[in-house]
């Protein structure tokens, strides 16, 4: 049997779905959209059956990729039986999306959760008379404690072995509009007679956080502070420890790799492949992901608490003046940290529109891997003003995403921002199990972005740093094709201050990972260590051409993993590519003025 | 009296919504239909969005959003 788990978001879904199944969950992808799909064997009849969670929604009219999904596997992939939750403590608006499921003509049942809080406010929600007006199993559940979780398997189950139709309440023959409002009234009899809101000491707590969390004047240092604090976590010490642990463990799998190459006698040219080419550059992606895990957890933690709601209700003001809306605030913040978590963390916008904007927008928040580039500079061009250096590059990232925020919007998405109608959920302590698996189904698609896009650009990158145009290896880094290409492109930098070809090189070597700038002037420039290099510097750049190669840097094409992930979340090659251009040309230009400017200054 | 103009603390049902397309459909199936009782509780920090609280839990509308709906006020 196949059940599917549907209710409003913020209702208890997920916790209801872990309960149900246990830890054995898949995650996939609806087929086409980039809309999570976990599934997970029914705990009660030992993975005999499945349950498929769909995304939150709040109806199945479609406004969103996720309500739209629900709608479609509904009427593709029809399940046997469909598990409802409604939140009990605002049961009016969850009995909105149960009617629309009752219209499908499927087996419902329904778990009425969160019925510890209605009755610790002395509420009342009357399972029994429900169940007796819709026709369908309304049976009171506890996800978060376990309570009534079994009962629900046991019903779902046996309704969808009856497999019959539930009998409809008379909703009349009204279409459109007027049958939202029939479904309303009939909402409003059944509410009079089986529910009664009690004083719930969970609302008067949700409001006093809210006197605070969004008050006129603290809500901004609050907000600065927890995202802060998120910050120092995934990068600051913890982080650090992490992903220097996992690098570590990289490398050392990279060694392993190479022996067992080496004894089963492999070409000399295919084990530098596979461990210069093939896991140095798959492995350097991978890299990311303790630092990407610790972020997603971390957000989860926030998303489940209903601060993330807050965060968006806060900021909406602001943002909208820049054609995105308040939900777009978190992601962007993200992209400080790293691309590719911040775009796939688009996914909790609802419009197609406001994605994309904000996935063209997170580049220009420099991210985290660029920070050893303007420390390098810094210290060899500027010594003593290393952080004002940083600073003024971070700040002229944001300065530099107000206009481009306002040109795309006016060349490629006309149009005021969606409306904002957002849920303020009630604050909830946030479950470990819950954050867990919402990281998890979101590094999955990470992993997979990893070793499908990158594993072949890697290895591309790879051979044209090795070998010459006639696939002839070479042994000195200056005859590869990939500087040849850099030679070829280094005429476009001369106006930016920079046409040396080994600048230009670096740059292409950035496209994998902004690492791989430092990384590729080492090499060209002979200088292995930072303070080799730091000497070095000087000889290839004047300190106006650092500059401007620094906002080039800032400004210029993301690195690989989160062309592919804007690729995925974009929703086409051309999208991405689009992108890409208008980034490299914003570099382009902002480099140009850059060098100009200082040059009339009579800086050299 | 407009939602988009009620200060905080006010409340008052809805008489009807104004305009059409997406959004109307949306804020309907929010469940603000007419009869709705609405109270406003915040606006936002920076004047908009505003918080409000119906159907026994809280939401948030722009208040341009929130023009197009007529209040009654109780």
């Amino acid at each position: 049997m196949t059940l599917a788990l549907l209710g409003n978001p913020n209702s208890g879904k997920t916790t209801l779905f872990n309960a149900m199944t246990g830890m054995r969950q898949h995650v996939g992808n609806f087929p086409g959209v980039t809309v999570e799909r976990v599934q997970g064997p029914l705990r009660l009849s030992k993975g005999a059956d499945v349950l498929v969670d769909l995304p939150g929604t709040y109806s199945l009219t479609a406004f969103s990729r996720e309500e739209a999904v629900c709608g479609e596997f509904l009427r593709e992939k029809p399940p046997d039986a469909i598990v409802n939750v409604v939140d009990a403590t605002c049961p009016a608006r969850g009995l909105y999306l149960t009617l629309q499921l009752l219209e499908t003509g499927l087996p419902v049942v329904v778990a009425m959760n969160l019925m510890d809080e209605v009755r610790a406010a002395g509420g009342r929600v009357d399972c029994r008379a429900l169940s007796r007006a819709l026709d369908v199993p309304v049976l009171p559940v506890c996800a978060a404690r376990n309570e009534g979780v079994e009962a629900l398997a046991r019903a779902a189950l046996a309704a969808a072995r009856e497999g019959r139709a539930p009998r409809l309440p008379d909703l009349g023959t009204a279409q459109g509009e007027a049958r939202i409002l029939a479904r309303y009234a009939c909402i409003d009899r059944l509410c009079a007679r089986a529910v009664a809101e009690g004083t719930s000491a969970a609302r008067r707590r949700t409001a006093a956080a809210d006197a605070v969390l969004t008050h006129r004047i603290w809500a901004f240092p609050i907000f600065l502070g927890v995202m802060g604090l998120v910050f120092f976590l995934t990068f600051g010490p913890l982080g650090g420890l992490l992903s220097q642990g996992f690098r570590r463990a990289l490398e050392g799998a990279g060694a392993l790799l190479e022996t067992a190459l080496a004894r089963m006698g492999a070409a000399d040219w295919l084990r530098a492949m596979m461990v210069e080419g093939v896991w140095a550059g798959v492995g350097c992606v991978l890299s990311f992901l303790p630092t990407i895990l610790t972020l997603f957890f971390l957000l989860s933690l926030l998303e489940d608490s209903g601060y993330m709601a807050r965060m968006a209700f806060v900021a909406d003001r602001a943002l909208r003046r820049l054609g995105l809306s308040g939900r777009s605030l978190a992601p962007a913040l993200l992209g400080f940290g790293c691309s590719v978590p911040a775009i796939l963390a688009t996914r909790t916008l609802p419009s197609r529109r406001d994605r994309q904007l904000t996935i063209l927008l997170i580049p220009f928040l420099s991210c985290s891997a660029k920070l050893p580039i303007y420390a390098m500079f810094a210290r060899a061009f500027f010594p003593g003003h290393a952080a004002r250096v940083m600073l003024l590059l971070y700040a002229l990232g944001v300065l530099l995403a107000v206009p481009a925020a306002l040109l795309l919007r006016g060349a490629a998405f006309p149009g005021e921002a969606q409306p904002f109608v957002l849920e303020l959920p009630a604050y909830r302590m946030p479950t470990l199990r819950a954050a867990w698996r919402l990281m998890r189904v979101r590094a999955a698609a990470f992993v997979r972005c990893a070793l499908t896009t990158l594993l072949l650009a890697s290895v591309a990158l790879w051979a044209l740093q090795r070998v010459d145009w006639a696939l002839r290896p070479v042994p000195d880094a200056a005859d590869s094709a990939l500087a040849a290409i850099g030679r070829a492109v280094a005429p476009l930098f001369a106006p930016l201050g920079f046409g040396d070809w080994r600048a230009a090189t670096a740059l292409l070597s950035g496209l994998l990972a902004k690492e791989g700038v430092l990384a590729a002037l080492s090499v060209l420039l002979a200088a292995p260590t930072e303070a080799a290099l730091s000497a070095a510097l000087p000889h290839v750049f004047t300190p106006l051409a650092a500059v401007s190669f620094l906002v080039f840097t800032l400004l210029y094409t993301p690195c690989m993993a989160a062309f592919a992930a804007a690729r995925r979340e974009l929703g086409g090659l051309r999208w991405a590519l689009g992108g890409a251009a208008f980034q490299t040309a914003v570099a382009w230009l902002a480099a140009c003025l850059t060098h100009c400017l200082g040059a009339i200054l009579g800086v050299s | 009296m407009r939602l988009g103009e009620m200060k905080p603390g006010m409340s008052g049902r809805v008489l009807r919504l104004d305009g059409d397309g997406a959004l109307r459909v949306r804020l309907l199936e929010m469940g603000l239909t007419p009869g709705t009782r609405v109270q406003v509780c915040r606006a936002a920090p920076l004047g908009d969005p505003l918080a409000l609280r119906l159907r026994g839990y809280s939401l948030s509308l722009r208040r341009e959003d929130a023009m197009r709906v007529e209040m009654e006020a109780t």
